[in-house]
């Protein structure tokens, strides 16, 4: 199943006929679906949203979502709930948003009154890393940050780098604590790693990369979207291991980083950093070689 | 052949009693078999947080007759979320137990999938609960009242083959 019809299939009926009426181009440019209590749901392209039904979403619709995306077991999804999202069959991911219920301390315990959701669709797109392949592999594999802005594909190129990695015989260990990495559902991934990746979901991305290491014996640790101090560390106590890193973060060209990834790259744990770069032309990659390495 | 009839007569009305109690053994137990199925439901709600699809799955593995295939009903239902909401397909499930023996099932539909666990492990307690009273009162009255049902009926049986006679 392609991500957008597993974003799609998590709607209610009327939802799901009108996502299903968007034409080609559109489904295979589709970054989000969003829905908004009393509003019609839309679709996110190109950075701007559309509106693909007339229908206002209803609380039931919403409900309708977070029971298809959970296996009608919001019970279970408490902690991603906590973080406002829910990982759904096929690597989806569901931003959540409503009345946070907070706990002891002020912690968010989870989200009532469901008001808003996006879906993420999910992309694989096999031979997406070919155009940076021979400037990230020149001289072997070194560890790399992939920085771009939201949305412009960084999973979807973690993913497939994963996967060539892999495929070529290397040990990847992925710590995927959103599922969205390898769309892993009751256990399965959705989404190719090749034969010699090995997946912990669920776990934040820290302490999965600490019991990987520990576990696992990867050549290479991946992971996405790495923004607090503790990812850094945990990646910093990785490559103190021997682990390459291969890791994600927001970023545009000429702008700083997250203070994580500056941290990692003056310590020149990063040797390469691949930026996207998504704008109405179109994405584009190119790997450069990190200040410090 | 007059005594044959009247003999007939009276044996099917001691068996259409054993049936009416046998009716009644069969509802005792399809009752203490759903206190079980909440009685597993709670626990692994509470202690593992399971999923539904793999919680009914379970159960339907593990429970036997009408139970068995309640939760079998369930687990298929599952897989069809989207086309179906939850409390829906809890209520097509329900359709395949008796009327009384579903009704103390029918508050954890609307429930199921909407809720943190804790909400769910008081849903499913105050079910259990309402199970264990329609458990008890069924094999209460299968006591008291199955040997004088038996009776009557061939009784009743008996004093018609002899108006017959």
């Amino acid at each position: 199943m392609d991500g957008y019809r597993a974003a799609a299939s998590l709607l209610p009926a009327a939802l799901r006929m009108a996502a299903e009426g968007l034409g080609e181009d559109g489904r295979d440019a589709c970054e989000e679906l969003r829905l908004r209590l009393g509003r019609p749901m839309s679709a996110l392209l190109a950075g701007r949203e559309y509106p693909l039904a007339t229908a206002a979403v209803t609380e039931g619709d919403l409900r309708a979502v977070a029971e298809a995306a959970t296996g009608a077991s919001l019970h279970a999804a408490s902690e991603q709930l906590r973080n406002g999202y829910l990982t759904a069959p096929g690597g989806v991911r569901v931003g959540v948003c409503g009345t946070a219920v907070l706990g002891p301390g002020g912690v968010m315990e989870g989200v009532r009154h469901i008001s808003s959701m996006s879906l993420r669709v999910p992309r694989e797109r096999p031979g997406c890393a070919d155009g940076i392949w021979p400037a990230l592999t020149a001289g072997g594999f070194r560890s790399a940050l992939i920085a771009g802005p939201p949305g412009a594909g960084k999973t979807t190129l973690l993913r497939e780098i994963v996967r060539r990695l892999s495929e070529d015989g290397v040990r990847v260990a992925v710590a995927d604590e959103r599922g969205e990495i390898a769309g892993a559902w009751d256990g399965a991934p959705a989404f190719e790693l090749g034969p010699c990746a090995d997946v912990l979901t669920g776990t934040p991305k820290a302490s999965a990369a600490a019991m990987l290491v520990r576990a696992m014996n990867p050549q290479v640790v991946a992971m996405d979207e790495i923004g607090g101090r503790e990812d850094a560390a945990a990646l910093l106590a990785a490559a103190g291991c021997g682990a390459m890193l291969l890791a994600s973060a927001h970023g545009r060209r000429g702008e700083p980083l997250p203070r994580a990834c500056r941290d990692l790259l003056d310590q020149g744990v990063f040797r390469r950093i691949v930026w996207i770069r998504a704008d109405a032309g179109g994405r584009s990659c190119a790997v450069e070689r990190a200040p410090c390495a | 052949m007059r005594l044959i009839g009247a003999a007939l007569v009276t044996a099917a009305g001691a068996l259409a009693g054993l049936l009416d109690v046998q009716r009644m053994r069969e509802r005792a137990q399809l009752l203490e078999e759903l206190v079980r199925m909440l009685d597993m439901i709670e626990y692994e709600l509470s202690r593992f947080r399971t999923p539904l699809p793999e919680l009914f799955g379970k159960l339907a593995g593990q429970m036997e007759g009408r139970t068995g295939l309640f939760c079998g009903e369930v687990a298929r239902g599952l897989e069809r979320l989207g086309e179906r909401d939850m409390a829906g397909l809890w209520r097509d499930a329900l359709a395949l137990l008796p009327r009384e023996a579903a009704a103390p099932l029918v508050p954890l539909g609307p429930l199921l999938g909407r809720y943190g666990a804790e909400e769910l492990v008081r849903a499913a307690a105050g079910c259990g609960q309402a199970m264990e009273r329609e458990r008890d009162r069924a094999w209460r009255q299968l006591r008291e009242r199955g040997r004088v049902t038996v009776g009557l009926s061939a009784a009743g049986a008996a004093a018609l083959a002899v108006l017959l006679l």
